[in-house]
């Protein structure tokens, strides 16, 4: 038997041999990542739930598929996209507020160097503080579905153009323009919900720039 | 129309910050980076929403209890173990025989054992029914007894007989020296047998008298 601590190339191995146990402990490793991507794309527990049973069932029937080119989560994630994209075209008469691709950037609201995000000190520390957490959950809840779903693809799956563009049925430069309008439609929520005013904002991103008038990095940049 | 603050459309700086430019394209916003702070704070804001958005979805999913995934997993061992068993070969229902053979399984030994005394039995019991003193059968025949002061009646098997296609004539006839008459009574009364030669062949004919015959002549 194999350890629940083993990598995931062991126990996908394992379960292959019908390792009841290496597959629960695959479950348990991802079960919360899968979750993540699910509500992000479905904004209800239920469904994400529905969700990540449906995906771990599928992931066990398929495993014998799985040539091992990608990584475990990256064939994971895949699962878990198609499975989203499935449920929202199937209740697309529940989906909530919908905003067209245009709408929200007719530049007037700042663009992107607009993001409060940066102006509010330590990243880390940022991320801790509840009403960012919110504020970004909100964003998501009023993005439409298919800017939420490259937002999720993107930022928490890391997805390629390439595979976003399989899992849409469109072309790469559709969704990158769709991911741009999408993260600027998030900005612009990000700052209605927390109440900043742009030109305050530019302020504080200036003083974030050392001496030379470079923003200080603070992300590790691709 | 939006206005870009920087020369760089920010549609290529966000391409640029997931590395999905080519390398030609990649060069040329490197370049302008360098000096150009506004979309060097542009990359950061989006490193921030980033991390923003992983986190606040972690944060999501940590509110899930651990006993609502344990819930999730029963249900997949369940309908795996439902996949499994369909995906196992039919079983075919046993059948009549198998199952009577199963229920007496348990008593085969002891059955066995009697069966096999019977048998011994009746092959004892057998023998013993075979012996002279017994015999009073009407007639009796056994392997050929060649004692000469024995009266000998050979059993006719002439062909021409033998070619009425009654039950007794699927009977392999017995050759002329495999088997002989070697008693006949008749109830006490005296009797001799002779043959008559006719069309169809050879007739073994028994005659039998009225007179008494003594004890020691009713056999012929």
């Amino acid at each position: 038997m194999v350890s629940p601590e083993a990598d995931d190339q062991a126990l996908v191995a394992a379960c292959r041999t019908g390792d009841r146990q290496a597959f629960k402990s695959l479950m348990q490793r991802y079960q919360r990542k899968v979750y993540s991507v699910a509500y992000g794309f479905l904004r209800n527990q239920e469904d994400a739930l529905d969700v990540v049973q449906e995906s771990f069932i599928k992931v066990h029937r398929y495993l014998a598929n799985f040539e091992g080119n990608s990584s475990f989560y990256t064939w994971l994630y895949r699962i878990v996209t198609n499975l989203c994209i499935d449920h929202i075209r199937k209740n697309k008469r529940h989906r909530e507020l919908e905003f067209d691709d245009g709408l929200r950037h007719d530049g007037e609201d700042g663009g992107m160097s607009a993001l409060p995000l940066s102006s509010l000190g330590d990243p880390a520390q940022v991320l801790q503080r509840r009403e960012i957490l919110d504020a970004v959950q909100d964003g998501l809840q009023y993005l439409s579905e298919k800017h939420r779903a490259v937002i999720i693809m993107r930022e928490l799956q890391g997805l390629s153009y390439e595979e976003m563009a399989q899992a849409m049925k469109c072309s790469k430069g559709t969704i990158m323009s769709r991911l741009f309008h999408a993260r600027r439609n998030m900005q612009k929520l990000l700052v209605e919900r927390l109440g900043y005013v742009p030109s305050t904002l530019a302020d504080a991103t200036n003083e974030d720039r050392d001496a030379n008038g470079v923003a200080t990095p603070q992300v590790v940049l691709p | 129309m939006t206005r870009f603050s920087s020369p760089i459309p920010e549609e290529k700086l966000s391409a640029y910050f997931d590395g999905e430019l080519e390398p030609a394209e990649r060069q040329e916003v490197e370049q302008w980076l360098t000096r150009d702070a506004a979309s060097h704070a542009t990359l950061t804001e989006l490193g921030m929403m980033r991390q923003a958005i992983d986190a606040s979805l972690a944060a999501e999913a940590a509110k899930v209890p651990q006993a609502r995934f344990e819930q999730i997993w029963d249900e997949i061992d369940r309908t795996l173990d439902r996949e499994t068993a369909a995906h196992m070969p039919t079983v075919a229902a046993p059948s009549l025989w198998a199952r009577m053979f199963g229920v007496l399984r348990p008593a085969w030994v002891p059955v066995a054992a009697v069966g096999g005394v019977a048998a011994v039995l009746i092959v004892v019991v057998s023998s013993g029914a075979v012996t002279p003193a017994n015999t009073d059968a009407v007639v009796a025949s056994k392997p050929a007894l060649t004692t000469p002061s024995a009266p000998v009646a050979l059993v006719d098997t002439n062909p021409a007989l033998a070619v009425a296609p009654d039950p007794e004539s699927s009977f392999p006839a017995p050759d002329m020296h495999e088997a002989e008459i070697e008693r006949i009574e008749f109830g006490g009364k005296n009797g001799r047998i002779g043959t008559i030669e006719g069309k169809r062949g050879t007739t073994t004919v028994i005659w039998v008298s009225d007179e008494d015959v003594g004890p020691g002549q009713r056999s012929l």
